[in-house]
């Protein structure tokens, strides 16, 4: 009965989604104030929906409930508790409904919070909300209904697919979808701001608090999908290019892009137009990764076609999201008013110059992603757009962006000085220069562009310094006076310090990860010894190990340096019996410098030989430690109360006014 | 009854949560540029803050201060639609809305649950599951049982190819492609790679594939046809891979010369048609517009013999009862033959097997003594 619940309470969902997706619309159109006001309750009530029919799913998972077709077909009664839950989501019935539920919560929540912002604009943002919402559960209950049911129960279900259970995918897709549907919120603003062809104070205060909360849940979620991929798929590698990373990687970048336009909207009152349009763009990639993923489109045109109702349902969907968005745009948006002038070297300025490499940037993988699609289904030849293409075009744009970031902050609003702020940046030119010419000279002669890029990152992480070090006097008043500073530094100035410093580390660890990669692949005997970067791996041995609901081989490496033992490794791979698949699971020790890693592969010859695969990986401990920074940055910006938005009142204006005119 | 009782309350407590805020809606207290001013008034307030932290030169500070105190100006001096009155509600609109809300909900939320739902279906958790499903699972627990005895059984002679094929079989039932697969690769070295063997051997690739004719499954059911040419399985296949690989019109093309030269009963028509019919809607092709390709040979008057590919896809579908009863048939079989060649010592005792894994001990043991008889007799 609890699973038929949830199925009703989503369809009441949908009634409901349907109610607030027209009534307040109409209402704000006519100025009516009672049907405005359907929106808030709505979206409550719908929230309140949506998480009663996950909380059914739920349910139905954790009880092995065998009746629920999606259950059968992704869940195992042996399976741990954990991936019964993960198993919710794991599959594209449970995400899709997972993907409602995080988009109605925002909806709740913009209901919540927005008690301040004009009744029109809410109420106009809560429609177009729940018109998203009236769209996916719809696709839902009639292409990829989770809740349908089998007359005859089976004694068992078909398990979850091994290389999903895994804490970190696990935890991926639900912030990956949180930083997707977040993104609803900026979307559904710009919407409504185009509707009421007006740009409000307040809609780039609203905008920018939201956009962060979902680029901080995006970047926290792509973090854990390449660690994931770091240590589960055992390549040795953590970023691939793979259509399903673009696919994530694409909103990321023009939410990257709409975070800071929304900057200039608020503090400036400019480039409205402009960040509007990346409003609508980072959701619609959004909305695009989600489908690129989950309609199985990326592995063959023709897979996609299996289900046509699917499919057509899909692109329909897509159609009408982005389509008439932009079609809504190119109607109102040449109606914005523009706002304030800037000169060309201003914090303005810098920031549309980030804007303009992270849009193209945004645009050629777009491009990369979808042309073997493209090629495909017009009936072309196999083509794939790999590594070497995304390198090519990716690093030449991220240069300039990288280059230009440390000198950004320091320029200030409307014109700058850029002799002056590069005058500030000595410091970090001597810097990055030494780091250059130190790596060179002690580490490695080979790699030229490898050595330029860490110079570039110790670059920025000196520039972020030297901003910090200049907001404070640093050196220039007492020790005391500039602690004090620090400390009374706004938390939306420490979030750009830190997301910035991420990024320095960020990009360190990928230029050393990939241009310093050491692999040795090679059959190993019980006793035989392989060195990989300075570390020698002895092979001891394997056997068979029985898990929960897999049997493994695990290997054990024994790693000694200079005579030394250092750490032991156990690389496993496992056979997940029901569903006759193997996984590997990399054994990792991090170091400082970069990673000790050992797979383990098949068996070889009869005499215990088998083959191995062992990397060491430099300063990939130091990506995650930069994702970690720039999630850090995210959340302490978005603990600034700036971002809120006040009730207004009435008090009177003549001093202020007078002021001005004066 | 307990679910009607919960879908009323859902309803209700929709209704009555959006109701009362509808009820409760008055106009806006304060005028739309009103909200724009509460903005501008706080950036002015973080400016001062920034002064007074000393994060702010003063001569920014002041340029700031000017530019958010003219866009105060436009914004309180700006002509506001919303800020004209705003507009009487008219009462018709009110009670319309009321009604509309009041009626869509229930009726269209109640009548999308019928269509879609199973309102008289009960929850059907794993630990409180009926003793029949229950059974179910023991009859599938017993399957593996046997099969895993089996397999132990064919360490010991691992030259029998019935053996192997009763093997690969039963594991193939249980799902177990990879096993499976191994068992037919024994079978198929000990019947030098017979046709019918390898089609079935093809046939669990493609299964332990998800259904997918991989590119080694593909290599098995062409080696078959060069041995068996008119071999329907194998056909059925490989027109199915030209289907996956994004060639529905060659497939089709495949499946309608096998039916023109299948005999006019045999068994696996019906299916060769819905799967026509299937992919020719994707398609896009009108499947009456196929025609069998010139030169087919005729009809042969009867299906191949052997244990056939609908043999083996009967099994797959049978239910645990159903293969106990065909593994029955198979040793019934062995046992009738065994009646009219007495003196096949190997026969009898592949049969005391047989009833030893059905669990038939004094079946067996007549079967034994019958096998020592024979081998007496084989060494005067």
């Amino acid at each position: 009965m609890i699973v038929e619940i949830g199925h009703f309470a989503l369809i009441l969902a949908l009634v409901v989604a349907f109610a607030q997706g027209t009534v307040p619309l109409i209402g704000a159109h006519r100025g009516d104030a009672l049907w405005m006001a359907a929106a808030r309750p709505a979206a409550l009530t719908q929230a309140v929906l949506v998480a009663m029919a996950f909380g059914a799913l739920m349910h139905a998972y954790v009880t092995s409930d065998f009746s629920v077709l999606n259950v059968i077909n992704n869940s195992h009664s042996t399976k741990p508790l954990i991936y019964k839950i993960s198993g919710v989501w794991g599959n594209h019935e449970g995400s899709m409904l997972l993907w409602v539920l995080i988009l109605a919560v925002f909806g709740a929540a913009v209901a919540v919070f927005g008690r301040h912002l004009p009744p029109g604009l809410s109420a106009r943002a809560l429609s177009v909300q729940a018109l998203i919402a009236f769209g996916f559960l719809l696709f839902i209950l009639f292409t990829s209904n989770p809740f349908e049911r089998v007359a005859l129960a089976p004694a068992d279900g078909r398990d979850l697919n091994p290389l999903l259970q895994d804490p970190g995918l696990a935890f991926h897709p639900p912030f990956l979808y949180l930083g997707y549907v977040g993104f609803s919120v900026a979307f559904s603003f710009a919407i409504a701001a185009l509707l009421e062809g007006r740009v409000d104070a307040a809609w780039a205060r609203w905008v920018r608090p939201w956009t962060l909360a979902a680029w901080t849940f995006l970047t926290a979620g792509i973090g854990l999908g390449s660690w994931w991929a770091y240590y589960e798929l055992g390549w040795g590698g953590w970023w691939y290019w793979d259509p399903v990373e673009n696919a994530s990687f694409m909103p990321w970048l023009a939410g990257t892009a709409l975070l800071h336009s929304a900057v200039v909207v608020e503090k400036r009152d400019t480039l409205k137009g402009w960040t509007i349009f990346l409003a609508i763009v980072a959701f619609s990639l959004s909305l695009l990764g989600t489908f690129l993923v989950r309609s199985g489109v990326l592995t063959s045109v023709h897979a996609f076609a299996v289900d046509p109702a699917r499919g057509v349902f899909i692109l329909v969907l897509l159609l009408v999201a982005i389509g008439g968005s932009f079609a809504l745009f190119a109607w109102r948006g040449p109606a914005l008013m523009p706002g304030g002038l800037f000169r060309p070297v201003s914090r303005e300025g810098a920031l549309l110059l980030n804007n303009l490499l992270l849009a193209t940037a945004t645009a050629v993988i777009l491009l990369g992603t979808l042309y073997p699609l493209f090629i495909d289904a017009v009936g072309g030849a196999k083509v794939s757009v790999g590594p070497p293409f995304f390198d090519s075009v990716f690093v030449p744009l991220m240069v300039p962006l990288v280059a230009a970031l440390a000198v950004g902050p320091l320029l200030p609003w409307k014109r700058g000085d850029l002799a002056g702020a590069l005058g500030r940046l000595k410091l970090a030119f001597v810097l990055a220069a030494a780091a250059v010419v130190g790596i060179w000279f002690v580490f490695d002669r080979g790699s030229v562009l490898a050595v330029l890029g860490l110079g570039l990152a110790a670059w920025l992480a000196v520039g972020v310094v030297v901003e910090i070090a200049g907001r404070i006097h640093l050196l220039g008043i007492a020790p005391v006076a500039s602690l004090r500073r620090l400390l009374g530094l706004p938390r939306a100035a420490w979030g750009m310090t830190l997301a910035h410093f991420g990024l320095a580390v960020l990009v360190a660890g990928v230029t050393a990860s990939s241009a310093w990669k050491v692999e040795k692949i090679q059959t190993m005997r019980p006793g035989d010894t392989v060195e990989v970067a300075g570390y020698t791996y002895r092979f001891e041995g394997a056997r068979d190990v029985q898990g929960p609901n897999y049997a493994a081989t695990r290997g054990r490496f024994t790693v000694t340096r200079d005579g030394e033992p250092f750490v032991v490794l156990e690389p496993e791979k496992r056979l997940y019996p029901v569903q006759q698949m193997p996984t590997t699971e990399a054994a990792i020790r991090s170091t400082f410098l970069g990673d000790l890693y050992a797979v383990i592969g098949d068996a070889e010859g009869n005499e215990g030989g088998f083959v191995t695969r062992l990397y060491f990986n430099p300063l990939v401990p130091w990506i995650w430690a930069g994702i970690l920074l720039m999630v850090a940055g995210g959340v302490a910006s978005l603990s600034d109360r700036r971002h809120r938005v006040g009730a207004p009142g009435r008090r009177p204006l003549t001093t202020e006014a007078a002021s001005a005119k004066a | 009854m307990t679910l009607w009782i919960a879908v009323g309350g859902l309803i209700a407590l929709t209704l009555a949560v959006m109701l009362m805020a509808l009820l409760r809606a008055r106009p806006p207290a304060v005028a739309r540029g009103d909200y724009d001013l509460a903005i501008y008034r706080s950036q002015l307030d973080e400016v001062e803050r920034d002064v007074e932290r000393g994060i702010l030169a003063p001569d920014l500070a002041e340029a700031a201060r000017l530019e958010i105190k003219r866009r105060m100006l436009a914004a309180a001096g700006g002509t506001d639609l919303q800020t004209a009155a705003p507009p009487a509600v008219a009462p018709a609109w009110c009670s319309a809305i009321l009604v509309l809300v009041v009626v869509l909900v229930p009726v269209a939320s109640i009548g999308l649950y019928l269509m879609l739902g199973s309102p008289t279906m009960p929850d059907q958790p794993l630990a409180s599951r009926s003793v029949a499903t229950q059974t179910a699972g023991r009859e599938q627990a017993e399957m593996e049982r046997l099969t895993a005895r089996l397999a132990q059984q064919m360490e010991n002679q691992p030259d029998r190819v019935d053996g192997w094929l009763l093997l690969g079989r039963s594991l193939r039932t249980l799902e177990n492609y990879d096993e499976a697969s191994r068992a037919f690769e024994r079978a198929l070295a000990l019947t030098g790679r017979a046709p019918d063997v390898l089609s079935e051997y093809g046939e669990i690739l493609v299964l332990a594939h998800g259904g997918r004719v991989a590119e080694s499954a593909k290599q098995i059911f062409e080696e078959t046809l060069r041995a068996a040419p008119a071999e329907p399985r194998s056909r059925y296949y490989l027109g199915l891979a030209k289907a996956q690989k994004g060639d529905p019109r060659a497939a089709l093309q495949d499946w309608v010369d096998l039916i023109a030269v299948s005999p006019p009963d045999a068994p696996w028509l019906t299916d060769i048609r819905r799967e026509i019919r299937g992919v020719a809607t994707a398609a896009g092709i009108d499947a009456g517009t196929l025609a069998p390709s010139a030169g087919l040979s005729a009809p042969p008057s009867a299906p191949p013999p052997g244990p056939s590919a609908e043999d083996a896809k009967a099994a797959a579908e049978m239910t645990a009862a159903e293969r106990e009863a065909m593994i029955r048939g198979m040793v019934e079989g062995l046992a009738e033959r065994l009646k009219d060649e007495p003196d096949d010592a190997d026969g009898w005792r592949r049969l005391a097997r047989a009833y030893e894994v059905l669990g038939e001990s004094e079946k067996a043991k007549g079967a034994l003594a019958q096998a020592e008889a024979a081998e007496k007799k084989a060494k005067p």
